[in-house]
Order: C-alpha cells, then sequence, then structure tokens
C-alpha cells in the first residue's frame, strides 16, 4: 500500500523560486513505489494548489496557466483522514486524501514555524522540523541566543528593534561600537542573504540598519570573520540520533554569499533552475582534519539543542587566522534539502528522501504516543467551581 | 390520545437511555452479567409511580365509555409527564459517572425498542374505542413494559442478536481486508498461560528500536480486541505488528491465527490458568501450539527451553525454532549470571557464540525470559545488539506488577496486581535474591478454586523459606499460609497478623534497621496499597 505524501513548496516568501526548484527537484527523485506523491504549490498570495501538472517545471512561468488548471485547495482533517478539498469556484469535493507532508519550503511562513503549527494543529504528520525548532531555526538572534547557552561557539552579535534605532539612533550605533568592525548587519528572521549588508564604519552602519529595518522589525549586528572560510555541513536524524554529510566549502569572490551569489548561480543562462546546487562549492572543504572535527561537534551540538529533525543544513564561518569555528546559521529546510552533500557522503537522494520521511513518521508516533499516556481530566474537576481562573 | 402518547414516548424514550447505559456498563449481558445486575437491583431502579397508570388502565375494564378512557389517559399522561419530570431532576446533579455511548449497537437497539413499542402503538391506534378488551390489554401492556422496561430492552437486545452478528462480521472483515493491504506488515502472534502482556510490552519496546511498532493495547487478546486494534489503530506507517493472543477453549488460538496470520509465534509458559475451561492439560499445550503449527513455513518460532511443556511437544511444523532459556545452556540464545538489586536485575545474553552483558529495571526470572524472546526475534529481524541494549535498558515495569518502588525508609517490590501462585513464587525468588532484610505483606491467594487450601499452605512453606519476616493481612484469610509457615520451621515472632493494610505499611517501616536495605514484597489484591503506594 502506498503512501501518499504531500509536497508543499512556493510560499510567501522571498525564496519561494528556490522552493520551487528544490521541491521538484524532491519529486523527481522521491522512490515511487513506495509514495504516491501529490504537489501542493502555495501561491505568492497565499492561496493553496494541487495537481499532477504541479510537477512540471515549466507551468510556473505562467501563473495564470497555472491558476486555470490547477485546484485551489485547503487541508483539513475528517474522521481521521487528512483531506485536500477542493475550494475552485462551483465544486467544493474531497480532491485527495494524504498520509503524511514533506514542507519543502524555505523562509517565511514555510520554514519559520508558521506551517508547521497549522500542520499540527490539523494533526497531520509531516517530515522535517516540528514548529518549535522551525520558528527557531528562522530567527538569527533565538538561534545564537539558545547557541550561546548551549556552548555552540557564535560571533560576537547585538540585536535591536527597527523602533529602538528610530527613537535613538546614536544609542544602538554605540551598542554596535562595543564590537569590533568590520560588521555584518542582517534582518533577523529573512533567509537567503536579503537584506544583508556589511559596515566597516558608522556611515555604512547607519545604511545598513536603515537598509536592514525595511526587511524585518528585528536587526542582528555581528562582528565579521576576517581571513574567512566558509564551511557548510548538513545534518541528519532527530535528538535520538544523528549522522553527518560531508563538509563543503563555498567559495565566492565577494566578502560574502549574495542573494545573486547563493541563488542565481554563475553561470547566468541555466543557473536558477538548479538553485542551491549551483552556488559555487568545493567539496570536501579544504580544512584540516583538526578543524573537521571541530564542525562534525559543533554541528550535532547545535543540532540538538534546538531540537531538530530530519535533514538540516548548518552554516559555519572559519577563522582561518586563529583556527576558530563559529557556527552561523541552521537551515531547517536546506536548499534542494542538501541531497548534493548527501550523495557525496554515502546516501543517494531518493535514500535520503525516504529517510527523512521515515524520522518523520517515527517523530508523529513518539507524539502521539507520549499524548495518550497523559490522561487526566481538569474539566471535570471544575465542573463546580465555576470561572475561578484556572492555574496551568 | 395523540397527547398521551407524546408524553408516554418522552418518558420512554427518556428512560431508555438510562436502561441502554446501564446494559452497555454491563457489557451488553454477557455471561449474564446484566441480567444479574438487574435482579440485585430492581429494589433501586424500579420506579414505583409506574404502577399507578396500570391500575388506571384497569378501571376501563369496569366503564369504557369515550368519557372514561379520554379521563384515564389524560390522568395516565399526568403521571408519565410527572415521572419524567422526577426522573430528569434525579439524574441531574449525577453527571460524572462514563456516560452513555452512541455506538452503532446502541443506535439499533433504540430502533428495535421503538419498533416493538411502534407496533403496540399500532394496535392501540386500531382498536381505539372500539375493542374494550384490546385497549384495556394493550394500555397495560404499554404499562408493564415500560415498568419493566429493564426487562424490555433485554428482549429488543435479543432480538438485535443477529444484527450484531451481521455487524461483527462486517467489522471482521474490513480488519481482514486491512490486513491484506498492508502486504510488508510484518505480525508476531504471542500466547502462553501467563506473561503475554510484559511480554507483548517488553517486545515492543525492542523492535520499536528499529522498526514502527503497534502492539495490541492493554490486555486485549480476544478476537474482538485484534479487531478493533486493526481497525482503529494500526495504520500504513506500520511495520510489525504484535497481537496478544488468549485463549481459554481449544481452537481458539487456531481461529485468531486465521484471522492475524501471523509470521512469528512466542510461547510465554504454559500452565494451568483457565484449566477448567481447557479440561486437561495437554489441552491446554495443544492449544498454545496451534499459534506454532499455524505459522507458515518461513515463519519463526521462539520457544522456552526451560518449560517442559514447550520441550517436549512434538512440532508438526517445519518453521523455523529460535529456542531460549535461562537453566538450559543448550538453547541458541541464553541467559547466565542473573543477578538482582535494588536497581534492577543484570545478565549475560550468550547468543549464537557471542555474549553482551545486559541490564534492566524490571525483576523476575519471568521477565528475563521475555527479554530472551524479545531479543531472539530482534536479532532475527537485524535489529543491532547494542540497540536492543539500550532498549532493554529503559524497559519500565508496568504498575503493580513487580514494580520496584522507593519508599520512606525501605524499598517496596509492588505485586499487588498479581494473583496465581506462579507469579508469587517468581515475586518471592525475587525478593530472595535481594540483599538486606526481607519482609512479604499478603492477604493469600483467593479464587483458586479446589485448590486454593493447598495452593495458601505450598506459599506459607516457600515463605518461611525465603524471608525475615512476614505480615499477614487478614487473619481467617490467611489461616493455612500461617500453618505453612509454621510447618517450615520459621519463628512464630517473626509473623504479623494485621487486619489493615495501613498497619502493615507501618509495621514494615518500623522493621528497618540502620545500615540495611529493607526489600517489602507487596503480594496479591491489596487494594488499600494504591492509597499508601502512592504517597
Amino acid at each position: 500500500m502506498k503512501i501518499r505524501l504531500g509536497v508543499i513548496f512556493g510560499g510567501v516568501s522571498v525564496e519561494h523560486e528556490v522552493s520551487v526548484i528544490s521541491a521538484i527537484q524532491a519529486m523527481e527523485n522521491i522512490d515511487k513505489v513506495k509514495y504516491d506523491v501529490m504537489p501542493i504549490y502555495v501561491s505568492k498570495n497565499g492561496d493553496w494548489y494541487a495537481g499532477e501538472m504541479l510537477k512540471d517545471i515549466n507551468i510556473y512561468n505562467d501563473q495564470d496557466l497555472l491558476k486555470r488548471f490547477a485546484t485551489k485547495v485547503v487541508l483539513y482533517r475528517k474522521d481521521n483522514r487528512f483531506i485536500l478539498q477542493s475550494i475552485s469556484n462551483f465544486i467544493k469535493r474531497e480532491f485527495c486524501e494524504l498520509d503524511i507532508i514533506l514542507p519543502v519550503m524555505h523562509g517565511t511562513y514555510g520554514e519559520d514555524g508558521a506551517l508547521q503549527g497549522y500542520l499540527e494543529t490539523v494533526g497531520i504528520p509531516f517530515a522535517e522540523a516540528d514548529h518549535y525548532a522551525a520558528t527557531v531555526g528562522q530567527d538569527k538572534i533565538f538561534m545564537k541566543q539558545i547557541w550561546k547557552d548551549s556552548g555552540v561557539p557564535v560571533v560576537n552579535y547585538v540585536w535591536f528593534f527597527d523602533i529602538d534605532y528610530r527613537n535613538d539612533p546614536e544609542g544602538v550605533i554605540d551598542k554596535c561600537n562595543k564590537l569590533h568592525f568590520p560588521l555584518v548587519v542582517k534582518p533577523a528572521r529573512l533567509g537567503s542573504s536579503v537584506g544583508i549588508a556589511i559596515a566597516h564604519n558608522n556611515q555604512e552602519l547607519n545604511d545598513s540598519i536603515a537598509d536592514a529595518i525595511n526587511y524585518d522589525s528585528k536587526v542582528l549586528v555581528e562582528e565579521m570573520v576576517e581571513k574567512l572560510v566558509e564551511v557548510n555541513i548538513s545534518v541528519f536524524g532527530n535528538y535520538r540520533k544523528q549522522k553527518l554529510s560531508v563538509i563543503e566549502e563555498v567559495g565566492g569572490s565577494k566578502e560574502f554569499l549574495t542573494y545573486d551569489d547563493k541563488y542565481k548561480g554563475s553561470g547566468k543562462t541555466k543557473g536558477a533552475s538548479k538553485g542551491m546546487y549551483s552556488a559555487k562549492r568545493i567539496i570536501p572543504a579544504r580544512i584540516s582534519d583538526e578543524l573537521t572535527k571541530k564542525v562534525n561537534d559543533i554541528a550535532i551540538k547545535a543540532f540538538r539543542s534546538l531540537n531538530s529533525s530530519g535533514v538540516v543544513r548548518i552554516d559555519f564561518l572559519i577563522d582561518k587566522k586563529n583556527n576558530k569555528v563559529y557556527a552561523n546559521e541552521i537551515n531547517s529546510i536546506p536548499g534542494s534539502l542538501s541531497f548534493y552533500l548527501w550523495n557525496k557522503t554515502n546516501k543517494e537522494y531518493p535514500e535520503l528522501l525516504d529517510d527523512i520521511i521515515n524520522v518523520a513518521i517515527r517523530d508523529y508516533k513518539d507524539r502521539i504516543n507520549k499524548t495518550h499516556t497523559f490522561d487526566t481530566n481538569i474539566l471535570s474537576n471544575y465542573k463546580n467551581s465555576g470561572t475561578k481562573g484556572v492555574k496551568k | 390520545m395523540i397527547l398521551f402518547i407524546a408524553f408516554f414516548t418522552i418518558y420512554l424514550i427518556y428512560s431508555s437511555m438510562e436502561v441502554f447505559h446501564m446494559l452497555q456498563q454491563n457489557l451488553y449481558n454477557e455471561n449474564n452479567r446484566y441480567l444479574k445486575w438487574v435482579r440485585k437491583n430492581f429494589t433501586k431502579i424500579f420506579v414505583k409511580m409506574d404502577i399507578l397508570p396500570i391500575l388506571l388502565f384497569l378501571i376501563l375494564l369496569l366503564k369504557f365509555e369515550k368519557d372514561t378512557v379520554d379521563v384515564v389517559l389524560i390522568a395516565a399522561t399526568f403521571i408519565y409527564g410527572f415521572s419524567f419530570y422526577n426522573e430528569y431532576q434525579k439524574n441531574k446533579d449525577n453527571q460524572n459517572k462514563i456516560p452513555l455511548k452512541g455506538t452503532t449497537r446502541i443506535k439499533i437497539l433504540f430502533v428495535t425498542e421503538m419498533l416493538i413499542y411502534g407496533i403496540v402503538y399500532y394496535f392501540l391506534y386500531k382498536y381505539h374505542l372500539t375493542n374494550q378488551t384490546m385497549e384495556v390489554i394493550l394500555l397495560c401492556l404499554l404499562g408493564i413494559m415500560i415498568a419493566l422496561r429493564y426487562y424490555t430492552v433485554y428482549l429488543a437486545n435479543i432480538i438485535d442478536k443477529p444484527i450484531n452478528g451481521l455487524i461483527y462480521n462486517y467489522y471482521l472483515h474490513k480488519a481482514k481486508k486491512k490486513l491484506k493491504e498492508y502486504q510488508n506488515l510484518k505480525i508476531v502472534g504471542i500466547t502462553g498461560s501467563y506473561g503475554k502482556t510484559s511480554c507483548k510490552n517488553i517486545l515492543k519496546e525492542i523492535l520499536d528500536s528499529k522498526y514502527i511498532t503497534r502492539e495490541t493495547p492493554k490486555n486485549f487478546n480476544t478476537p474482538n480486541g485484534l479487531m478493533i486494534t486493526i481497525n482503529n489503530y494500526l495504520d500504513k506507517f506500520d511495520e510489525v505488528f504484535i497481537a496478544e493472543m488468549g485463549a481459554y477453549r481449544k481452537g481458539r488460538i487456531k481461529n485468531l491465527c486465521d484471522f492475524v496470520h501471523p509470521q512469528y509465534g512466542i510461547l510465554t509458559i504454559i500452565g494451568e490458568a483457565h484449566l477448567e475451561t481447557f479440561g486437561s492439560i495437554e489441552n491446554i499445550q495443544k492449544t498454545k501450539f496451534e499459534l506454532i503449527e499455524s505459522l507458515p513455513s518461513d515463519g519463526v518460532a521462539i520457544l522456552n527451553k526451560d518449560d517442559p511443556m514447550q520441550r517436549d511437544y512434538e512440532l508438526k511444523n517445519p518453521v523455523k525454532v529460535i529456542w531460549i532459556g535461562v537453566d538450559n545452556h543448550d538453547a541458541d540464545i541464553y541467559a547466565s549470571d542473573i543477578e538482582c538489586s535494588h536497581r534492577g536485575t543484570s545478565f549475560t545474553v550468550h547468543y549464537y557464540d557471542k555474549k553482551i552483558k545486559m541490564r534492566t529495571r524490571l525483576l523476575g526470572k519471568h521477565n528475563v525470559y521475555n527479554i530472551l524472546s524479545a531479543i531472539a526475534l530482534g536479532l532475527h529481524m537485524d535489529i543491532d545488539i547494542e540497540d536492543i541494549k539500550s532498549a532493554v535498558m529503559g524497559l519500565q515495569a508496568v504498575n503493580h506488577r513487580l514494580e520496584l518502588k522507593k519508599m520512606d525508609n525501605f524499598y517496596m517490590l509492588d505485586d499487588a496486581y498479581n494473583s496465581n501462585p506462579v507469579g508469587a513464587s517468581s515475586a518471592l525468588d525475587v525478593l530472595n535474591s535481594m540483599p538486606g532484610t526481607k519482609v512479604i505483606v499478603t492477604p493469600g491467594m483467593i479464587e483458586l478454586g479446589k485448590k486454593e487450601k493447598e495452593e495458601n499452605h505450598q506459599l506459607g512453606v516457600k515463605i518461611g523459606q525465603s524471608v525475615d519476616y512476614v505480615i499477614l493481612v487478614g487473619e481467617k484469610k490467611t489461616k493455612d499460609i500461617y500453618d505453612g509457615i509454621i510447618e517450615s520451621g520459621f519463628n512464630e515472632e517473626n509473623i504479623f497478623v494485621t487486619n489493615r493494610v495501613t498497619d502493615a505499611y507501618n509495621i514494615v517501616k518500623a522493621l528497618k534497621e540502620d545500615g540495611k536495605d529493607l526489600y517489602a514484597l507487596f503480594e496479591n489484591d491489596l487494594p488499600d496499597i494504591y492509597t499508601e503506594g502512592d504517597k
């Protein structure tokens, strides 16, 4: 009996296109003997569409055509079945039934816990991070606070709200000046290097912050690592068991990867359709065994401290001068699901996808088993006491 | 007339809900439970007010005119209306019990009951004001039917029997179809006279370290229990299904196997449980082996070499057999160096020329057997021995089943749920293997039929040989144990007899000596233990 897998992608996010590419790669590679795949595309204004034709990348070039032929759907639960119901103009019917969902969304609303919280509310099992891990994995400030507390090395940073900067720019700049230039300014909750800038002096710092607050109300300012080597590693598993991929080295001509570097690739002609796969990279990374071990150890710690699940990519900054390793950020749903790291390790993409879903099923079973053992009826005790307030 | 029928029906429906509820609570009269309950509580559930309308209807025998009929009917309407109000008031504050569940069965029962009344209504309508005798008879009939509604509903339940059979078959078919669809599901059957549930729980934890495993919940082990598990709990993500199989009669295990078709079979211990319904120990042996004989030829059986009833059985099925054992070291997988302490049990597992040390928080030799069968199957299913070891380490004791707890100043071995001599003897062995002062608290064993006296006496002898102090709860009940203990040459001064478990608890506390651990085994049905034990 085949498992009916819904792949959700697209979304209200600056990484919409990257997500579409990642999802189509995944759908092409999944074991079709074991899984029946239903693509679920979330348009830029948040509508959900489903249909076989969404497996074809070409349809995304013409959104009008897509909206005309794909079926607009909602996901809900009915008698413990999970249904995609058609909500197209006239006909409201069950479009298809799903067993489990694989979200391949990047950035806001898809990777930040919002979608995960929705899926948990509906009750359907789903792969990758749960809403806790996803939320913390998207907010670079939460992430750094937890990592710092768990002994995962991070570069020195400060953070503030947009309103703090508007009300008291000098105060914020003073705060930043406790760090050493050059500084990196980042909107806290956007992915894919959007709104990120480097400041070498206070003038540039002011400009960068002014730009960053257009993107997010929370802004992170951190020290830039000089003599930088950027490396990434993928971690797979859940809090019980983890596996590590090979380490990749990210090459870049500039001081850091811009959005263009990261996703549009160097070859302008076909690069876009290849997503993360086409960023300049060297596998395995040209770093010493000692550094490799450091990266491996920190990666496990970083993964577990956020209680992540499925496959993630953790990005590291290595200070070549001092041989220091810093965890930079985690991607709860990495571009291309990091398959290009795993097939250089020991796992082909179909196997990786199967593993991701198996871990999801295991997490789901653990979760329902845990709740089933909790058996008490608070309401019955409050029958006669009225609404005096419940102490949680 | 219409008004009367209306009020009567409202009262009928309302009061029937109560009856349905009781019928459901009494498992639809399984083993005549419902009838016994009705007989016992008859005075409580009989509403005297219901006789009044019957007497009123009888008046019509004397005078049968339209006016009289109308007056009588209006009076009866008021009485039923009043009764309804009365019952309603009575039940209003009464909401904390388990509510009636609106199952298909109850719905059908409701329809059946309404049909019965509907027939009476029909004839009543037909003879209304035209046939005196018939009208009076029918009215009285209605009055009697509602007054004795507990029996009326019982009648409806009997009528429903064939329909329920059909429903049962429907769900059975549904479960079979579901199993057929899950071709890759590995199915394990567990049976035996004792310890099926613990064996199942342990196996679940160990197989779960590699496969997503669904087991029959609690002690569901009948066809119905398996059906419910398959229909409501099993899903397509599950890779292994563990079915606990119970039986009181020959052929029952075979029936269960024909239903779920296990590929793997585990026998725990074959003993004398349900000897009366089986007739003989040979029948028990044959019945339990129905599981193994039903396995497909490429299946696997896991048998206990220490159990003579398993060792001596001539298996006709050419299936692969993995033997486990503790006393017999020629078993495929066996345990040695078993040691108990307040931290649990440790032992060495020997498997296919290799060995590994394991620790568990569980106690008792029977649990070592259970763990060994789970290891045997786990290894056969390619689970890594280190993963098995870590699962064994994580096993949790089930409440009140030889559960070790730290109390105020002593360790309590809580075996309050046990009720058979084999378990009691095994619990004593565990107590015996503990370092420190050993105390047993027990009210003795009951409900063992003819053998009760003898078994209690034997238990007494064994207690006398094993422990330092004895606390007997209930002077009369424990007479046989007391005699047994004395016979074994035990010092009379070290026996305490009390009538309350709370006292026993305090005696144990007082027996604790400094610098020496104290282990107290609380054996057999000790209901008050829970309030004490949960402190």
